[in-house]
């Protein structure tokens, strides 16, 4: 199918839900209101015509500081330089959050990209692992680098880092911790002690926690 | 998702010995472990052999590669596509220019594409034979680990003459390759090596390990994903066509120039027990060595004349504003970018859809009700690389 | 232009010069070789030394890239085993040496400093690559990622090189057991590398 058929059939299936259609892209998007991506998703997973069996990629995105004239981004990465000096900026940000979602059919070889964007002060997004089961640990990464919260999601921890990583990485204002669980990790050679003992965090997955079924 | 709490409901209340309270025994697998291909640490619940509950736990080589998107140009980030599946670098290049190249439009020369698509496959091939050797030494079997590597060197010889690396490469650029073939040997070279591979080694790996008894045992009937739960898990790659689901984006959603030329997608088909199960994947793999040589042939046959970059070196690249996602087959499965562009040098966002990240959540399923050793063939047929999981 | 590391340039020395004043190794050779009524002078540390630095026993632990570098030693055309380093045991308790073969992110360096704990002495590490040395290529926006396992466990020989070709990481082993035994590690570039380096023509 057409894409733009796809989403007029999408727009007749959730009325208000469906928000715009951007077909001047290099690949078109629908936008999507947040409250209404599980249903999407389930729509287009269902429907025989529409038939999107494969969910191929699901991306945190954090909008903050978007530019599309590309005169540079306003919010740089915070971390250290070579000697160990911190980047430290005053500018809070205030972008949006967003997630893009990437369909494909087996059967009827077509994609589908669909996106929404919640506040910053939201961050809620409705989980679509019930549609697809491969969306669970997709949204526990968005999760854990972007800070999204997926609602309805079966066991939303971290994917990546650790139960005690503080922040979320991949938001533009995010600063980089100079030590961690008693290692030092902004380069700075042979801190204090030369070899401190790291100590696994107050709360992390210590070794032996428990999984999702008793948590 | 806890798909073991339905087995796990009530079991430890049972008294299967009367008087005796029993209950789940944890085993934490990993992530150093010899048998999980990396740093991925499993948390078992097991009931003597028997596996109730897996639970994975990665991150343990979290590298963070998409930030580093955000604070590099584009051409300096192909350095850091070839660290996620270290085994088959070049296959993640292609994922990453080609992704690049859906937003900048460059006239990416025929021979420049031709290339690529012979060091990808080779280094495809590379991959697969790892893959073999550590499924082998999973089983118990050390001796294919000498055949595959033996082979592998030859490639890596080969990618290093026309590429400078030995392992990790650079090799491609937005727009084209970095370098030309070196010389006509290589060209001569490289068809020798294959019709090697073809007529003597794939026999050699088929003798000592695909239809060895033992290893037959040990992974026929094991493990087996069935095609609606591969699709459901989006799994791709060997374990997909090991399932007997025909798909290959070669194939199926061609980029670069594959339609071009010819082969088959080789399918699970349960010759040794169950569609799906490890020896199906395995073999999968094995089969896809000989297509990968076929390719290369003919796209070394007709290796066009002309030029192999479309944008010099030395010119940094500006994206124009937009996003576009761009997805490959890899050794592992399907590899997928997706870049968000602000029409400057650097990416504003980088989101890397690995293979080995999706085919491991498969485990969670699959894995419950298996033995330990079993899951082992399990983990050692999917065949994936911690640096792509964990990026 | 053909790069092909199989052959050799013409005046490649083989014999390299630090293998041969290997004192204790001649005189264990003469005992051999000779009667046994014969007998040797040396101290008993330096025979300890001689048999630690003849049989290490690597860990099998692999992190990243350069574990798959660190197989390839082992594995057909380099066989790390003639230098009597081919043992690599699964558990660290039957372990020597430590090769360090890739990034060590902050999750992982919590169990990397309880693996080394767990080996006995005398132990060893080789931080292998340059994000065990220092970071390497995820040194400056890597928020994740130690930069260098010399911050957390003491490191004898730094083997350079993203990942290391298999012969460096041999070169690294012998500097360690140059170590151990006692002696100073001296690195003379061979002539022949040097000669090499300046025939090899710029590409463009």
């Amino acid at each position: 199918m057409e894409q733009k058929a796809i989403y007029e059939l999408l727009a007749a299936k959730l009325g208000e839900g469906a928000l715009a259609w951007h077909e001047d892209e290099v690949e078109p998007w629908a936008e999507i209101a947040p409250a209404a991506i599980a249903d999407a998703c389930a729509f287009l997973r269902e429907d025989r015509n529409t038939d999107f069996n494969q969910l191929m990629c699901l991306s945190g995105i954090d909008w903050d500081g978007y530019d599309e004239a590309g005169k540079g981004k306003s919010v740089a990465i915070l971390g250290y330089d070579e000697l160990g000096k911190p980047e430290v900026s005053e500018r809070i940000a205030d972008g949006d959050l967003g997630v893009a979602y990437h369909l494909y059919s087996h059967a009827q070889r077509h994609k589908f990209t669909l996106r929404v964007r919640v506040p910053r002060a939201v961050a809620e997004v409705p989980s679509v692992a019930h549609v697809w089961p491969t969306a669970a640990w997709h949204e526990r990464e968005a999760w854990d680098l972007v800070g999204i919260r997926f609602t309805g999601h079966p066991d939303l921890r971290r994917m990546l880092l650790d139960e005690a990583w503080e922040g979320h990485p991949l938001r533009k204002d995010y600063m980089m911790p100079a030590k961690w669980a008693g290692v030092p990790m902004d380069g700075r050679p042979y801190a204090d002690n030369p070899f401190p003992t790291p100590e696994p965090p107050a709360g992390g997955d210590q070794p032996g926690a428990t999984g999702p079924a008793e948590a | 998702m806890a798909t073991g709490d339905k087995n796990l409901t009530g079991w430890a209340d049972q008294d299967h010995v009367p008087g005796i309270k029993s209950e789940l025994l944890e085993l934490n697998m990993g992530p150093q472990h010899p048998a999980t291909h990396g740093v991925l640490r499993l948390l078992l619940k097991t009931d003597g052999e028997i596996v109730y509950q897996v639970t994975p736990v990665i991150g343990y080589l979290h590298r963070c590669a998409e930030k580093i998107a955000e604070g590099v140009n584009y051409k300096q980030w192909v350095v850091y596509t070839d660290r996620f599946d270290y085994l088959a670098p070049v296959c993640c290049n292609h994922a990453y220019v080609t992704a690049v190249e859906k937003l900048l439009k460059p006239e990416v020369p025929e021979r420049a594409e031709h290339l690529r698509i012979v060091t990808a496959e080779l280094s495809r091939i590379a991959s697969h034979l790892i893959a073999l050797a550590t499924f082998g030494l999973d089983m118990g079997a050390w001796t294919p680990l000498l055949y595959c590597f033996r082979e592998r060197e030859e490639i890596l010889n080969l990618l290093e003459r026309i590429a400078g690396g030995r392992m990790l490469y650079n090799y491609f650029v937005p727009g084209g390759v970095r370098y030309d073939v070196p010389d006509e040997q290589w060209i001569k070279d490289v068809l020798s090596f294959i019709t090697m591979l073809e007529t003597k080694k794939i026999k050699d790996y088929n003798d000592l390990l695909s239809y060895n008894k033992i290893f037959i045992e040990r992974t026929a009937d094991v493990g087996v994903i069935d095609a609606e739960t591969a699709k459901a898990y989006a799994c791709t790659g060997p374990v997909l066509r090991g399932s007997g689901v025909k798909f290959d984006c070669r194939r199926d959603d061609p980029y670069s120039v594959y339609h071009k030329f010819d082969f088959e997608i080789p399918v699970g088909m349960g010759e040794m027990g169950t569609v799906g199960d490890c020896w199906d994947r395995y073999m999968v793999r094995v089969r896809e060595i000989e297509q990968s040589c076929r390719i290369i042939r003919q796209a070394l046959d007709t290796l066009p004349e002309g030029p192999y970059q479309a944008i010099p070196l030395n010119k940094m690249v500006k994206v124009p504003a937009g996003a576009a996602y761009s997805r490959t087959e890899s050794a592992k499965g399907e590899i997928g970018h997706y870049i968000i562009s602000d029409g400057g040098q650097i990416a504003f966002r980088n989101k890397v859809r690995s293979p080995s990240f999706c085919n491991l959540q498969v485990v969670e399923k699959v894995g419950v009700g298996q033995m330990v050793s079993d899951l082992v063939a399990l983990v050692g047929s999917l065949d994936i690389v911690l640096g792509e999981i964990d990026r | 232009m053909s790069r092909d590391a199989k052959t050799p340039p013409a005046g490649y020395d083989v014999q390299r010069e630090h293998m041969l004043d290997f004192k204790v190794d001649q005189q264990l050779e003469q005992v051999v070789e000779t009667d046994a009524k014969n007998f040797i002078l040396t101290t008993v540390d330096e025979v300890f030394n001689w048999a630690k630095l003849s049989s290490i026993w690597p860990v099998t632990f692999g992190l990243a890239c350069c574990a798959i570098e660190m197989m390839a030693t082992s594995a057909t055309r380099y066989d790390i085993d003639r230098f009597g380093a081919g043992a690599f045991r699964a558990t660290p308790r039957q372990a020597d040496l430590m090769i360090v073969s890739g990034t060590v992110t902050g999750k992982m360096a919590q169990r990397l400093k309880l693996i080394y704990d767990q080996m006995p002495e005398p132990k060893w590490v080789i931080a292998m690559g340059s994000c065990a040395i220092g970071g390497g290529p995820y040194f400056k926006y890597g928020y994740h990622v130690v930069k260098g396992v010399d911050q957390i466990v003491p490191v004898d020989v730094y083997v350079p090189g993203c990942p290391p070709r298999p012969e460096v990481l041999i070169e690294g082993l012998m500097r360690l057991q140059d170590k151990i035994r006692g002696r100073k590690g001296r690195f003379v570039t061979p002539k022949w590398v040097t000669d090499y380096a300046k025939k090899i023509p710029y590409r463009k």
